[in-house]
Formats: C-alpha cells, structure tokens, sequence
C-alpha cells in the first residue's frame, strides 16, 4: 500500500507539469494581457502608457520565456509578483486560502453529516411517504439556483429578521479578539456555509440514496439475510460501509467544486476567499496568481483523489492495488 | 422491504420485448416520474415552438409601457413585463428553449466522454487506465470555473462556445463515476464467468457491463443538466452567459436580483420555471433508473 | 456520527444566535468599495477601487485635475502665480503641513514626485501630464516651499496637468516607485493615514490629527469591499455598512425610511454609444446623428439609472468649464424622423428582409462591450432594440475584461473588431484638453481625428487667454456634436445613500470623487 501511496505521488509531479503548461497555454491564448487591468474603462487611458507597462510587466517576451522563467521561479519556490497589483502572489493567496478553506471545509462537513443520514433513511424507507418526502426535499434542493437561494435567505435572515450579518467575516466597527472573534466569524460564517452545502447535500444525499439501493441488491446482503442476522446489523454493517464507497468518490471529487466554486457565494456575502481572487486574476490575465491558484487547487484534488482511492481500498477488500 | 431481490444478473438472457414492458411498467408505478414525464414533454414542446407560440417579440422593449419598472401581469401582458418592457412570458417561452439546449446538449457531451474514458479505464485497467485517468485529473485539478471562465473569454461569448466549453469540463465526475463502478462490477461473478467463456472485450463492456451502468449514468446525466443549466445562469452573473437580448432562464433569473423586493413575478417565473425542469429531470431519472436497474426491481 | 452531527448542529446553532451584541463605535465610519485596490500608491493608482482609498491619504498641489474635482483650488500649493510670458509656474507651497510619519512637507517632495512620473521605468499614467511634444517640463526647487514649473512654450493646462498626488521623497530611496513596499504602506499629507489593509476585507485608515485643513471628526474610516450595488444595498440594510453609492440597486426599502438619508449628485461620467467611425456602415456623420435621432436616451436612464441620469446635450461632460446647457441643440427621440433621415443618407430596405441596405450591403453593426460590467449588459437591450425597429442588423458582443480592453480600449489598431461600442468614462475635471486623445487621436477607440478638430484642440492648449479659450472650445463642442464620433447618452446622477444620524452635509458628498466624501475631515457624527 505504501509503495502505491509513493507511487501515486510520483506520478503526481508530470501531472502538475502538465496542468501548468495547459493553464500557461490557456491564458496566452485568450485575448487581452495584464498589461489590460491598469486601465479604468470609465476613464480610459493612453495606449502608449499601456505599452510602457507591458514592457515593464514583462510581458513583451514571448511565451515560452515567460513559462521557463515562472517554472523556474516555482520550483525554487517563488511564486513571483502579482501583475496586477505587484504584490508577491504568496501574499495575495496566503491571506485568501484560509478563509476559503474554513468555509469550504465547514460546508463539506456540514453536507456530508447531513446528506448520508437522509440518503440511509430515504433508501431504507425506499418508496414510501418519507423517501419521497426526503426526495423532493433534497430535489428542491438541487433545483434552487444559488445565488437565488442565498439572496433570498439574505432577505430574510439578515434583513428582514437581523439574526445574521449580510456581508464579510468579521465585524468592521470592532476589533475582536479571542474567543469573541471567533464567535464573530462563525456568525458570519452561517448563511454562506448553510448555502454553499446545500446543493452538495441535495446531490450528495441522492447518490447516498442510490449507493445504498444498490448495495442492498447485492447477493452478500442477501447471504447475510439468509444468515438470519438482525436487518439493522445487515444495514449498519454491511450496506452502510459498501455504501459509503461511491460516497468517497463524490465528495473528494467535490472539494475543488466546494472550494473554488464558492465565487457566488463569496460575491453575494463578500466573503475574502479565493475564488473571488480566481475570477479576478482570469479577467486579468494575472498569470502568476492564475497559476498559483490552478496548481493549489491541483495539489488539493490530487491529495482527495489519492484519499478517495485508499479509503477504497480500505472499504472494500475486493478491490486492490498491485505494486507491480 | 420484504420484497424478494433476484439475483443480479446482466439482463441479456431476457426477451427484449418483455424487457421493455417491465420497464415501461415499473416506470409507470413512479407516479412522480410518470407526471415528471409529461412535464418534461410539455416543456419540450414549448422549447420547439417557443418563438410561435410566444404573444410578442421577445427582445422587443417598450419603455413608455414600463417606465423603468418591472410591470405586473396584466390582461394583455399575463406575466407582466421587465425593466424594460418585454414581455415576460415570450422571454420566458424563449428562454426555456435556451436553456434546454444548452443543458440538454452539454450533457450529451459530457456523458459520451464521461462513459467512454470511465469504462474503458476500468475496464482494460494498467495502462489504459493510467493514462486515461491521468487525463481526467489533469481536467479535474484545474478549477472548473476558472478554466470555464477563460474558455469562455477565448471562445467569446456565443451559444455554441458556451455548451461546447461546459460540457467539455463536466465529464470528469461521470467518468470517475462510471470507472469506479466497473472495477467493483469486474470482480462479479457474470463479468468473470463471460470472460471464462471467451467473451470479446467489447461484448463484455457493450452486454455485461452497460446495462448495469444505466442506473449510475442516468443518475449523474440528470443531476448534470441541472448543473449545465445552472453553469450557464452562473455565468451569467458574471456577465458571459447567454449574451443579451435573448434570454436564458439563467440571464432572466440573474437580472431580477434587482427586483427581489419589489417585483415577485420578475424571479418567481424564472425560478419557478428552473426549479420545475430540474425537478421533473430528477424524478424521470429516478423513475428510469429504479425501473431499468434488474437488481433494484422488486 | 450522531454525536459528531449534533454537535456540528450545536456550533451552527450557536453561531446563529441573534444579537451576540457587539458595542457600537460611534467613531467608526464603514464606507463601500467594490474589491481590492491594486496598489496603495497615489501614484499608480489608476483604478477606482484604488483611487477610492488613494484620494483620503494623498493631495496634489492643486485641485480640479483629472480624479480631482471639478474646479481648481489650492491645495498643498496655496497659490501660485504666471510669469508674463506664460513660461513660469511658481507655486507657493503650504508651511503648515506634514507628512503622517511628521517629517515636514516641502518642495523637494514635489520634485521627486514628478521627477518618478517622468521616469519611464515606472510606466505611471499621468507621464504625458508633464510633457509637452515629447519633451518634459523643466522644474525649479527655488526654496522649501517654493517650486517653478518650467515650459517650452505656453500652455494653459498646467493647472490641471499639475494634479498628481504627491508623495514624500524620503520614503524612497531611488526613482523606482514600482517595487517598493511603500505602495502597501503608503504615507501621505491627506486627512487620513493608513492604518491596514485586510485582504478582501477592507482598507482602514484612520484620522491624521494634524491635518491642516483641521482634524477630521471621525476617528477610524473603514472602506470595505462589498462587490455589486445590490450587495452594498443589503450591507447597508444590515447596518454593516454607513454609507455607498448605489445607484444600479432598487431604492424602494431606503426611500421614505427614516433611518436612511438619499443624496443625489450629478458624476463626472458620461455613458455613451461609441462609433468607429472608420467602419463603413457608420462613417457618414449623417447616419450617426439619425442614429442618435432613433435612440430612445431617456427610457435609458429610466431603465438603467431609474430616472437618475442627466440627458446629455454635449459631448464634454458638464465640468468643462465651457459647458452650457441648451448651447447645442437637444435631440429628441424621433424614430420617424430617424428613418427618414437614414434613408436620405441612402440606407433603403430594398430586398425586404426587414433589414436597410446600401449599395447592396446590408446595415450590420457590432457593438461592443464590457460584458461584467452590469451597466453595459444594462444598456445593450435597448441600444439593441432601438437600432433594430430602425432596420439595423444588431449583434451584441459582451466580452471579458482582457479582451474588452484589448478589442475596445487598447486597441490602436486601425482596424477594429466593430462598428460600436458601448462605453463610459469622465473624472475629466473642468480641463476639456484631457478630451483631446481620444476626440482628436485616430487610433483611439472611436477612431476619429476629423483635422479641424485636432487643429482647434493644439490651438486651445497653447492658447493662455480664457476668453479666447472658451471661443476655441466652443466652436469644438459645435464640431463634435454635428460629428458625433460617439452618441452621448447620459451623465448619471450618483446616489448616495448614508445613515440618517451621520450629520453629512448634501455639500459635502461630491459626485467626482470616487469615494463620494469630499472633505471626510468635515463630515462628523452626532450620536
């Protein structure tokens, strides 16, 4: 196991090479450069001043200079300047990446501690009031656009009741520090965690649904019912656990969703995440910032995928890894 | 819960026709599915005959008429007018249509490339798998947005680009999906039995293999058109989904944040609309797959 | 699991308690900007998130230049006076003002300040402010409070030219302003110092005690980023924010509540349909005014400003000094006419497709635009459906922020990817010269450099007389109109929205000022 653990890991390395190169090429391809971002359309500016800050950005060079000379930089582990606001791009993430992954995590858990509950009792109960009460429930669930969901729980939470904040993650009147700050945060955290897991438990509890049907149509379940054992312990032991094994699969392929999906969510309660940050920097050409949150975003999904496969292998002995 | 399983079995031995009518029958059973069903049919028409259906040109203003504000329904106008003074069921007619063949088509997309890479990976496994998963994590690891949002700003912002750049970058999940359910499905009695008598690779994907893949296609397929149609309104938030005038139910519902306090039937039509395609998508795969799955039929 | 989930639940629950009551500090002022600044440099701000802190923490000499207001006033030059040949400048500083670090502000500042802006390293956008024909003006440090702009030749935009936030020489330590971490930890002689800048959160400054004009009255100034007129709107509902300018969100919830006072005051900015005018559809003047005839310009600023834009009857914004209303002629909205008039300039639907032609070429257009930018996508529909009933075959083009600028703003190449663009621009000030590149310049976006024009713009700069000026810059604002290289739609009218027990006065919320606080030291609380 640990040999594939390795191996995998290994593997990884032409793997971020190749998702930089696909970015790097993205980005050049796509009309407009940084040099772009130093002019304010409602003021307009002088071309040959944007032609000066090209030279000066560096981007006049040619492509390939320009992705040797990141590569280079990354691999001793510069992460290089902003072009758009000239500041390191290890600041610019650095002081996103934690607010992004404390919501992003809060919404996994939240979704997932929600979503199997509903999806077992949905698949148990499988055609009776409660499976389709809890169906178009979650239905719902998916069908709600985002962003209409989470303006409409903005009217109500935040503006019509005052319970919750509207916007940020902290109080801007006040300092606050220790236990009260983080009170503070989680307060804030409420209405946008509660959104960003709602889609996820809406699907998530489907394909718990599903995954469980299935496995209870499988012949060792019914080896164990023959068995005479109790049908929770058939349930509890048995099902879940095999159930659970797709369940790994969708939510480690849903964190790069969660946690770089969350722009909307991030615009609407101005959240100082990274997808915000994301969008900039690709209406920006901002190749350095692009890059570094392409690759983060590449090591976490690399690392959930490497964990769904172990946890697989963990869950169900049938399937192994062979270390050739 | 008492129900006797059968044993799960690639259904190749049965009659087609009998097939057909058990599933037809076991659909039928679904009542959500069954009203899911028609729903979807009547949507379906409206999306082909929006634009003779629809009472006014859609893209046709009226400013004297609106005066900067949305109008309620009214006898001539039945779902009022926006900002502008468009008519609001037109746009809305039209805008079922758009949506439909943005979600619709990106997901045939992603679903031909999601199944193909899935089960040709699990399947052959060793290199073929190596390489083929290696693809779709690469196409994972970038963030899906990010690389939608450059897409879409190299491609500009047409109908055709749209589709073709959400269902490039959706097919991940479905291969994944499909991958990890072959190789459980490999190491079941009937897949090895077939190999023992000297199947061909592709009988065995094609007969044993597909057929127990329909649930698990189906179920991801319709989650995935709602998840096409909300890309589309998503980006439209940002200003790069269906360019103006036409609508999309995703333009619609984004320009009627404006309105949430004043204006009702600005984002209940389109939400209401949205919420009913993607709902009667859900029951109809639910229906599908609880009737086309042999395991699950009781 | 269970026990895991309930206690998730406990947290959530916790979290979700109503009035975890946090003091008020009434010294405390949350002003909105939209994200980010992308530098903390006065100097190279040139986006209005970051001119928006920019402008409370530097000053120029004088004010009424580009960013700067709409009339000239001292600033840190008291006043100055003109050699009579017009060559000299000699500006007499302020005595009485520091820097927020307390070393004194003196000449040496503003030398080292223009000397960065003309080093071309820098590539700072307010470089051709201080050139003339390609050539720099010359500088004089005559004593610590005494500085001499020199010229080749007169020139009378000096004034404005000048209008270039100064920063402190000894914060530098070489010309390079570029990459130095003064840009996140600015100093400078405004009303406010800056404190810190929490990224994605906020930028807070805070009072400078010993600002001359007098210490202003609110202690902490938080501008925090809250992206989009709707979000602001609900921020300022939940009491998160005290004061923004929202003009693009509904009104009704602030309009007759008590606890929200509404100020309406006309911007700086002008929205416009622009033409390239070397496109052959729109080449002919003729058709662009019938165009404008067929525009329905006020159900735009019904539809995308709610009422509050002021119909434009020129082509200078009003802070030109040389405005004055109902000088041209005001279109009125006349499809009719409009009709006529483009079948006068030949345009027929001769194959009845619904479409006008030409010479067998049908009249197609392109228009252009900044898709993300909500205003743009707001306009485009109408835009879209006024030339279409006048039998022109529109297609919209939104497009992302790069490839806007690099098609539209940046574009100087002759051939342009469109027929018309959609725009908006201002913060011009009373100076009409700064119209001069993109009115009298063929590789700007409208592409229109008509001779006469550029002879009258050349004659106006060097000319030192007003009233010869003003008689210049008249007969251009004649020219264009007949011209019109761009549809002028409308110059909106900002509204700002604050809490009722901010005591602001109307005066000092000020439409140019991207923060929308003229003099932040004047504005006080009462509670």
């Amino acid at each position: 196991m640990s040999q594939y653990i390795i191996r995998r890991l290994v593997q990884a390395i032409p793997l971020l090479f190749a998702i930089s190169l696909l970015t790097f090429a993205i980005i050049e391809i796509a009309p407009g450069d940084a040099a772009q971002m130093y002019i304010d359309p409602e003021k307009g500016t002088d071309p040959a001043y944007i032609e000066q800050v090209r030279v000066s950005l560096g981007l006049d060079q040619p492509f390939y200079v320009r992705y040797i000379s990141w590569l280079g930089k990354t691999l001793t582990g510069d992460l290089g300047y902003s072009l758009r606001t000239r500041r390191p791009v290890s600041l610019e993430v650095g002081d996103r990446l934690p607010n992004t992954l404390i919501l992003g995590a809060s919404a996994l858990l939240l979704s997932f501690v929600l979503a199997i509950p509903i999806g077992v009792i949905s698949a148990v109960k499988r055609n009776t009031a409660v499976d389709y009460g809890l169906s178009i429930l979650a239905l719902v669930g998916i069908s709600i656009p985002i962003f209409w969901l989470a303006l409409l729980l903005l009217q109500v939470f935040s503006i019509q009741l005052g319970w919750l904040p509207a916007s940020g993650m902290r109080n801007m009147r006040q300092e606050l520090t220790g236990f009260a700050g983080v009170i503070d945060v989680a307060h804030h955290m409420v209405l946008p965690v509660l959104v960003l897991s709602f889609a996820q438990l809406a699907s998530w509890s489907r394909y718990q649904r599903s995954a469980l049907i299935d496995v209870l149509g499988q012949d060792y379940i019914r080896t164990a019912r023959s068995k005479g054992l109790a049908e929770r312990r058939v349930l509890t032991v048995h099902a879940l656990k095999n159930s659970l094994l797709p369940m790994i699969t969708v939510a480690a392929i849903s964190v790069p969703t969660i946690v770089m999906g969350a722009y909307i969510t991030e615009t609407i309660f101005s959240w100082p995440g990274i997808g915000r940050l994301g969008v900039t920097s690709v209406a920006g050409r901002d190749y350095p910032v692009i890059m570094a949150v392409t690759l983060l975003s590449a090591l976490l999904i690399i690392g959930s995928n490497l964990f769904a496969d172990i946890s697989y292998a963990w869950a169900d002995p049938r399937i192994r890894y062979d270390s050739r | 819960m008492t129900a006797v399983k059968l044993p799960a079995v690639a259904p190749a031995g049965l009659e087609l026709k009998q097939e057909r009518f058990r599933v037809w029958r076991a659909f039928k059973r679904h009542r959500l599915a069954l009203v899911s069903a028609i729903l979807l049919i009547i949507f379906c028409a409206i999306a082909i005959f929006a634009d003779r259906i629809a009472p006014f040109d859609p893209n046709a203003t009226n400013a004297a008429l609106a005066g900067g504000k949305p109008q309620p329904p009214s006898a001539e106008h039945w779902l009022g007018t926006d900002a502008y003074g468009r008519d609001y069921l037109s746009r809305t007619l039209v805008a079922i249509r758009i949506s439909l063949v943005v979600g619709l088509t990106a997901v045939v997309f992603q679903v031909v490339i999601g199944v193909g890479t899935g089960l040709l990976a699990g399947y052959f496994g060793g290199r073929t798998d190596n390489i083929l998963m290696r693809i779709t994590d690469t196409f994972l690891a970038v963030p899906g947005f990010m690389l939608l949002l450059m897409v879409a700003g190299i491609l500009g912002g047409t109908l055709p680009a749209l589709i073709l750049a959400i269902g490039a970058l959706t097919w991940m999940t479905v291969a994944r999906l499909v991958r990890a359910e072959v190789l459980s499905l490999k190491q079941r009695e009937f897949v090895t039995a077939a190999q023992c008598m000297g199947s061909s690779h592709w009988r065995i994907m094609g007969v044993y293999m597909l057929p127990n893949l329909v649930s698990i296609i189906v179920v991801a397929a319709t989650l995935s058109v709602p998840a096409a149609i909300l890309t589309e309104s998503a980006l439209s938030f940002l200003g790069l989904g269906v360019p103006p005038p036409n609508a999309s139910l995703g333009n619609m519902l984004s320009d009627a944040q404006q309105w949430i306090r004043s204006a009702w039937w600005i984002w209940v039509v389109p939400g209401v609309t949205i919420s009913l395609i993607v709902l009667a998508f859900n029951f109809v795969g639910d229906g599908l797959r609880d009737a086309l799955d042999p395991r699950t039929r009781s | 699991m269970r026990k895991a989930s309930l206690l998730f639940v406990l947290l959530i629950i916790l979290a979700a308690l109503p009035g975890i009551s946090l003091a008020q500090d009434s010294q405390t002022l949350v002003v909105a900007s939209t994200g980010d600044p992308q530098t903390l440099s006065g100097l190279l701000a040139n986006d209005g998130n970051s001119i928006g802190v920019t402008t409370f923490i530097f000053e120029p000499l004088v004010l009424g230049g580009e960013n700067w207001g709409d009339s000239i006033e001292p600033a840190l030059a008291e006043s100055w006076s003109v050699s009579d040949d017009g060559l000299e400048y000699t500006f007499n500083l302020r005595q009485d003002v520091t820097w927020h670090d307390g070393t004194p502000f003196t000449a040496a500042d503003v030398l080292f300040t223009f000397q960065a802006v003309l080093e071309e390293s820098n590539a700072i956008d307010w470089r051709s402010n201080l050139m003339q024909d390609g050539v720099p003006f010359g500088f004089e440090v005559v004593d610590d409070h005494t500085f001499k702009v020199i010229l080749n030749e007169p020139d009378a935009t000096v004034l404005t030219s000048v209008g270039i936030p100064i920063v402190p020489a000894h914060a530098f330590s070489s010309l390079n302003v570029v990459d130095v971490p003064f840009n996140t930890n600015p100093i400078g002689t405004g009303p406010y110092r800056f404190a810190e800048w929490n990224t994605g959160e906020n930028v807070v400054l805070e009072a400078n005690e010993s600002y001359w004009r007098g210490a202003p009255n609110i202690d902490r100034l938080v501008v925090r980023f809250v992206d989009g007129a709707e979000n602001q709107a609900n921020a300022l509902l939940a009491g998160e924010l005290d004061f923004a300018r929202i003009d693009g969100a509904d009104l009704s919830p602030f309009e007759n509540n008590p606890d929200f006072t509404i100020v309406r005051t006309p911007r700086d900015l002008m929205r416009y349909v622009g033409f390239n005018v070397l496109s052959p559809n729109v080449s002919d003047p003729a058709v662009r005014q019938a165009l404008m005839t067929g525009l329905d310009r006020q159900a735009i600023i019904n539809t995308v400003a709610a009422g509050n834009g002021l119909l434009a009857d020129s082509l200078f914004n009003r802070s030109v000094f040389v405005y004055e209303e109902g000088r041209n002629p005001q279109v009125a909205y006349d499809p009719a006419a409009a009709a006529q008039m483009l079948a006068d300039a030949g345009w027929t639907d001769s194959d009845g497709n619904g479409f006008l032609d030409k010479d067998g070429q049908e009249f197609t257009m392109k228009v252009a635009y900044l898709g993300s930018w909500a205003l743009m996508q707001a306009i485009a529909p109408l835009v879209y459906d006024n030339f279409r009933a006048l039998g022109v075959n529109v297609e919209l083009v939104p497009l992302d922020q790069a490839a806007a600028n690099e098609q539209i703003y940046n574009n100087t190449a002759v051939e342009k990817p469109y027929d018309a663009m959609l725009g908006g621009w201002g913060l011009f000030g009373p100076e009409p010269d700064h119209y001069r590149n993109y009115l009298a310049n063929e590789t700007s976006f409208f592409a229109y450099a008509n001779p006469e024009v550029v002879a009258l713009f050349q004659e106006g700069r060097s000319t030192t007389d007003l009233d010869a000026r003003r008689a210049i810059y008249e007969q251009i604002d004649s020219l264009l109109w007949s011209d019109l290289p761009f549809i002028p739609i409308f110059q909106p009218i900002g509204v700002y929205v604050f809490r009722s027990d901010l005591n602001l006065d109307e005066a000092q919320v000020n439409g140019t000022f991207l923060t929308g606080l003229k003099f932040p030291a004047l504005a006080a609380f009462t509670n």
